[in-house]
């Protein structure tokens, strides 16, 4: 698990901030995981399977997260967008930025699924086992995340009178 | 619409099994309607990777950090484990030298006679034993001989 940490800690980080969308809680989130996972890593039988225990990992302790918290507490934050990281720049920087902001604005679930599917490469299987939903559901909101994000970033030309 | 181009969401949404997958992949050689459909969704899957990838890196020192309050676990861990062997280890030793549980000996009673004579010795009443003291050299010396009752109606011994 040592070696590996340099791998796998910027891609639970990034899954962390993708379901609380705030830099100071996916970086709790990820140092729970992975110590975690440290710790049991022995119950892990299939070591192919090990990115999908990983996840599902950070998954559960979000939603404990969400489940401790108060119901009237605002469970999504501002993005952090491209300012909350000074110093790096963005080539290709507008539409980046709007496509990570338009991101960040979906809701939860959607951004969720749009994450695994586009950064971390799963199959739909994979992602229904990460979040602990049907595969079903995780189609339509896949489906939903990308012709919301398309509708943002390419939107229809006006008709003209 | 052909069979394969039914394919397409599910190409989409990565729920194709491997050999329809690469049997899609053929497909769109020949379809230009899909394969403009999966340029189209590959763009903005890149774009979005290519966002989180820029924008989304790991804090700085957040690796160290993993790594030391793994440190810090371990030693725990071990801790916990060395006091709870310490703590075995005292018990066990504590018992070693405490030896098994003693009751009190019975109490023996010897009647008032010279050493020359018999004296029959009475132990506390239900033990089963009787003490018969013998004569010694030593003025000071009493040897008491015991024995085991067989039963209470037969001691064994003449009273």
């Amino acid at each position: 698990m040592d070696s590996r940490l340099d791998e796998w800690t910027p891609r639970v980080y990034r899954l962390a901030l993708r379901l609380s969308n705030d830099p100071h809680v996916a970086e709790d989130l990820t140092q729970e995981t992975l110590l975690r996972a440290w710790r049991q890593v022995h119950s892990l039988r299939e070591p192919a399977a090990l990115r999908v225990w990983l996840f599902r990992i950070t998954t559960n302790l979000w939603r404990d997260r969400l489940r401790r918290r108060s119901p009237t507490a605002q469970l999504d934050h501002d993005p952090p967008g491209p300012t909350a990281e000074p110093g790096r720049s963005l080539s290709g920087g507008e539409e980046l930025s709007r496509a990570y902001r338009a991101m960040c604005e979906l809701p939860p679930r959607q951004r969720e699924v749009l994450h695994l599917i586009a950064c971390e490469e799963m199959s739909l299987a994979d992602v229904a086992a990460t979040l602990g939903i049907t595969r079903e559901s995780a189609k339509a909101n896949l489906s939903l995340a990308r012709k919301r994000l398309r509708s943002i970033l390419e939107p229809e030309p006006a008709s003209r009178p | 619409m052909s069979q394969p181009c039914e394919q397409l969401d599910d190409y989409l949404a990565r729920d194709l099994d491997p050999d329809h997958e690469v049997r899609f992949i053929g497909h769109l050689e020949s379809c230009p309607s899909c394969r403009l459909a999966v340029e189209s969704e590959q763009r903005l899957d890149d774009l979005i990777f290519e966002a989180t990838e820029r924008i989304d890196g790991a804090p700085i020192g957040l690796v160290d950090r993993v790594r030391r309050k793994r440190r810090i676990q371990v030693v725990r861990s071990s801790l916990s484990i060395a006091a709870a062997l310490a703590v075995a280890m005292g018990m066990a030793s504590w018992a070693w030298r405490s030896g098994p549980p003693v009751s009190a000996p019975p109490r023996i009673e010897i009647a008032a006679a010279p050493p020359s004579q018999h004296v029959m010795v009475d132990f506390e009443p239900g033990s089963g034993v009787t003490g018969v003291a013998m004569p010694s050299d030593s003025p000071n010396v009493t040897v008491v001989m015991m024995f085991m009752d067989a039963g209470s109606e037969n001691p064994g011994v003449e009273r």
